[in-house]
């Protein structure tokens, strides 16, 4: 840009009519009430002034208190398919989701279980940074609603560490082969795929290849390189930080067995946390979520089975 | 007024929003010639003069356009090298130089040499001065690229102070300048050696910057 003003408008509610009015292009913080609810609402209705107007909800807190949100969060995941597509909320969600903090059953859940239920919404989590920068720069230069799905365990984390190429996007719906292999495939995204890797590095020791797909996107789905690697290795397991009562792992053990039941040689087995809130104890927390143990105890069931 | 409807390039060190709307549009679209920024505060003269830094961010978001440091936070490292290309401490910790990046200039022409570090250190005078000028015994121009701060006692946390947000000092200004017009005359048209110059202000309500073509920085590190 040539020429760059910055102009004093110290009240907010003015900072927002001056950006709807076109008088400005930027605006420094535009708070409101913690209010789940009325920030969702506002992203929804701010996005219409413009079509070139791109909103990016910053953490409606995190994922746990995403709750109040829900009735405008399903409002705006209806919006393309209730107006014929002639309104699209461009609106990116980000939530920081999980558990590994010792922040007990307001600070640990996961709820992509049921967001995923929801057509009309995008939903991504990255586990690495790259992708996490990829992701959501694609989510925000895209037209429609996008939640994106913040590990929170992963937050400056080195096992999250990777080298982001400049203007690095990627594309929703392509997941990431994380690690080839040929005799079990564990189908993971975000905190787990670490977990997958961890664990495939251990049963390697025990002479065993595990293939890890990071599926980056949930909705849409990779699903044909899900198919592809089943068809490779014939053995899966699917790993999620979510429940397992209700989780996205059902939905993909379901199509996995509709869909490649002749190549598989076990049932599709899912690693998840229990059914019941996260404990604030370390204790009750390492005994809820899932790990590498459990992913490995996992694992080596469906290669024997 | 700034109505357009081109492509906007994020500002990386002044988007801070909770919830904000950028203008989107087609990546390859030619940058727009004017961004007009509100600011949710009242601009003060002061947070134009890096010797003046309070206790704050806030006046950050202006130093970053009209003025550049030594080294300073950017998305590459808390310390990213700026004006300052490469420094190094001495052994016993006591001395820490500096090598400034060559052929940089303020926004007036002149060079940004050894002599403006000094300078602006030993004009600094915002929140952190006395715990640094406590620390520092002298500030030594070796030649014009090069600076040395020489410290009383050794202290780790030099960098830590002198080189992010936490003072202002690594801040340079234009020594020939000041001197010439003197405090108000810099006050009232501050010459920096940022991506912006200056071209107007109006105290509590608007500044105007202009691209500076020749920044030395084409990257964002």
């Amino acid at each position: 840009m040539k020429r760059l003003v910055i102009r004093s408008i110290p009240e907010e509610s003015t900072r927002a009519a001056a950006l709807k009015r076109g008088e400005i292009d930027i605006v420094y913080f535009i708070n409101g009430p913690i209010a789940e609810d009325f920030i969702m609402g506002t992203a929804n209705g701010f996005s219409r002034f413009s079509e070139a107007i791109r909103v990016v909800v910053e953490g409606a807190e995190f994922a746990d208190y995403f709750w109040p949100a829900a009735e405008q969060m399903v409002e705006m995941s209806h919006e393309y398919w209730r107006t014929n597509g002639q309104f699209v909320p461009n609106v990116t969600v980000r939530l920081a989701s999980g558990g590994y903090i010792g922040g007990g059953l307001y600070h640990s859940q996961n709820i992509e279980g049921w967001l995923t239920t929801l057509p009309g919404l995008r939903i991504v989590v990255p586990a690495f940074a790259d992708d996490a920068a990829g992701l959501l720069r694609t989510a925000i230069r895209s037209r429609g609603v996008t939640v994106y799905l913040e590990p929170k365990f992963l937050y400056n984390n080195p096992m999250a560490r990777a080298k982001v190429p400049e203007e690095f996007a990627v594309p929703f719906g392509k997941a990431r082969l994380r690690r080839e292999g040929t005799n079990l495939t564990i189908v993971a995204y975000g905190t787990p795929v670490h977990f997958a890797l961890e664990a495939a590095r251990l049963l390697e020791a025990e002479g065993k290849s595990v293939e890890v797909l990071d599926l980056r996107s949930l909705v849409p789905l990779d699903f044909d390189a899900v198919l592809a690697s089943v068809r490779k290795t014939s053995r899966v397991l699917v790993a999620h930080e979510d429940k397992v009562h209700g989780g996205f792992g059902g939905e993909l053990a379901a199509r996995i067995q509709a869909e490649a039941f002749p190549f598989l040689d076990a049932p599709v087995a899912r690693v998840g946390s229990e059914f019941t809130p996260v404990g604030f104890s370390r204790v009750l927390e390492r005994a809820i979520l899932p790990s590498t143990d459990k992913v490995v105890a996992a694992a080596k069931k469906v290669l024997e089975y | 007024m700034a109505r357009r409807r081109r492509a906007l390039r994020p500002l990386a060190p002044l988007i801070l929003m909770a919830l904000t709307g950028l203008r989107a549009g087609p990546a390859d679209a030619q940058p727009a010639p004017t961004v007009t920024v509100a600011a949710h505060v009242t601009l003060a003269t002061r947070w134009l003069d890096p010797a003046e830094t309070d206790a704050e961010i806030t006046p950050f978001m202006l130093f970053y356009a009209l003025h550049d440091a030594l080294v300073k936070p950017m998305p590459a490292a808390l310390n990213t090298p700026s004006l300052a290309e490469s420094w190094s401490m001495s052994r016993d910790g006591r001395t820490w130089e500096f090598v400034l990046r060559k052929g940089v200039r303020f926004h007036n022409g002149d060079p940004v040499t050894a002599d403006d570090v000094k300078f602006s250190f030993e004009r600094y005078r915002g929140a952190a001065a006395p715990l640094l000028k406590e620390r520092v015994r002298d500030v030594q121009v070796v030649d014009p690229s090069h600076v040395r701060f020489h410290l009383k006692d050794p202290w780790p946390d030099f960098m830590t102070f002198y080189g992010t947000s936490a003072s202002g000092a690594a801040w340079i200004v234009p020594k020939k300048y000041i001197e010439k017009v003197g405090e108000d005359g810099f006050r009232r048209a501050p010459v920096g050696a940022g991506p912006y110059r200056f071209v107007s202000f109006q105290p509590g309500i608007e500044l105007v910057l202009e691209a500076f073509d020749q920044y030395w920085r084409r990257r964002r590190p």
